[in-house]
């Protein structure tokens, strides 16, 4: 027994080292950005393919609820469709037709810059947040199919987030609608800029993010107005949708205006995502830049 | 003998946190009730602090932070500091845990939970100027303690026979000494 208690570690000092040990982890990255460093192995090579079995295994069972309609049903939805494809495929020879067209005279115009131009990879979400007070998520790619920190995240049509920490086989992603959430925007209509950030507390109340800090002197904005990200963001990429004006009132100082948007993206029913491989340049070291500003 | 019970017992604790872990991150997710998910995390940390002690609590609070850190959007470590101080804290209450009754537990499961609401609120909301603590208490932490004390209840019996198993563990080390 009393070697037992010669070697025993008073529990004050376990606390006090391991208090230690978590604050200098914590300046250290909040001076270097580190996040994980030989941790992240770990990640890569246990959890990230569990969560993705699990995750896997989780769509398939509510997809095999979703299997079983009768014969009947699916007869009469067959045709239907069939009839739907023909529609389809004439319509879609007409906007080829006019696609083509489109494109020639945006070569003219030198006009390409839309979105749809920016060079994307797919991928799936693979877990959840960890919290109940911020909205972030793990997709099943990282920097070996050349996913890097800052990169923007879409989902159907809009900004769906930006990539904040980046593992070889995996990435996490922070959702527009996150509390901590800011971006640099413009109202499409008007071209005025304003900040856009994620509310816990609206998001919880109305399904909205917020916005702030815009100037429009001549009341121009109005509700359903699109809002896209401005082109003077560190992080975003110009004019990516983020969603529509649903309110919008007048600051106590009278010089600005804030107000609601709804955001295009259906968070709650989110699974794959789309990537920008593509960086904002601007022209500033990305180490340098603020953590809160985006 | 005293290398392979501590092998043992790290190798037993560390399952349960990966199975935890991989509980909270992937399939918790699909059991969102009113816009919460439990905190399997917490429960795994709190029942081992009051089961086994301070420095227990402690070390398996700081490996589920660092943990949740990883596939986390915050400062590096956050969560570790939060996660050790809860296990801490509840390594106070192994002195009167018995393992006879659930009501220790859910106290005590209920009232960490609490208190990491405020912590995270105090630390990652205050710090950027959202006030209104009322609304995020009534929206955000009572309804995830409600959820996590629940949960709780099922988690409590494979811990309580991990526990016991630990316990026999470090009476047959005992044994073989004597």
């Amino acid at each position: 027994m009393n070697r037992r208690d010669k070697i025993n570690i008073p529990s004050h000092f376990v606390l006090l080292t391991l208090l230690i040990f978590c604050i200098a982890l914590l300046f250290f990255s909040y001076a270097t950005g580190f996040s994980g460093g030989p941790l992240q192995t770990v990640a890569d090579y246990v959890f990230k393919p569990m969560q993705q079995g699990l995750n896997t295994a989780g769509e398939a069972l509510l997809h095999s609820s979703e299997n079983r309609k009768s014969r009947k049903e699916l007869m009469v939805e067959n045709e239907q469709l069939k009839n739907k494809v023909t529609e389809l495929e004439s319509r879609l020879a007409n906007v080829q037709l006019k696609d083509s067209e489109l494109k020639r005279l945006e070569g003219l115009y030198k006009l390409d810059r839309s979105y749809s131009d920016y060079d994307m990879t797919g991928a799936r979400i693979i877990a959840k947040g960890t919290s109940n007070w911020f909205h972030t998520f793990t997709i099943n790619k990282g920097s070996k199919d050349g996913i890097k920190r800052n990169m923007n995240v879409l989902a159907g049509d809009g900004l769906c987030g930006v990539v904040t920490t980046v593992g070889s086989n995996y990435a996490v992603v922070r959702s527009v609608i996150a509390d901590d959430t800011n971006i640099s925007a413009m109202i499409v209509s008007t071209e005025d800029n304003c900040i856009v950030s994620g509310d816990l507390k609206r998001m919880n109340e109305s399904n909205m993010i917020d916005f702030s800090s815009l100037s429009d002197s001549k009341d121009k904005v109005k509700e359903g107005d699109a809002v896209v990200t401005s082109n003077i963001s560190s992080k975003y990429l110009p004019g990516i949708l983020i969603g529509y004006v649903s309110s919008c009132k007048a600051d106590t100082n009278q010089l600005t205006k804030s107000g609601t948007i709804t955001p295009v993206v259906d968070f709650s029913h989110l699974t794959d995502v789309l990537v920008i491989t593509q960086l904002k340049e601007t022209g500033e070291s990305p180490e340098s830049k603020g953590v809160s500003k985006e | 003998m005293k290398a392979l019970y501590h092998v043992l017992k790290a190798l037993t604790i560390g399952l349960a946190l990966f199975l935890c872990y991989i509980l909270q991150t992937s399939i918790m997710s699909w059991f969102t009730l009113a816009g919460v998910v439990p905190n399997v995390l917490l429960i795994f940390t709190g029942m081992l602090g009051f089961m086994r002690g301070r420095k227990v609590g402690a070390l398996a609070g700081l490996c589920s932070g660092l943990l949740l850190d990883l596939f986390s959007a915050n400062l590096f470590g956050m969560y570790a500091l939060i996660y050790m101080l809860l296990g801490y804290l509840n390594g106070f209450f192994r002195k009167i845990y018995f393992g006879d009754s659930l009501r220790l537990p859910v106290i005590l499961v209920a009232t960490t939970d609490l208190i990491y609401g405020f912590m995270i609120y105090c630390s990652l909301f205050l710090s950027r100027g959202r006030i209104g603590l009322s609304y995020y208490f009534l929206h955000v932490m009572v309804p995830e303690m409600v959820y996590t004390v629940v949960l709780s209840l099922v988690f409590y019996f494979p811990m309580y026979h991990m526990n016991q198993f630990l316990d026999r563990l470090e009476k047959r080390r005992d044994r073989g000494r004597a």
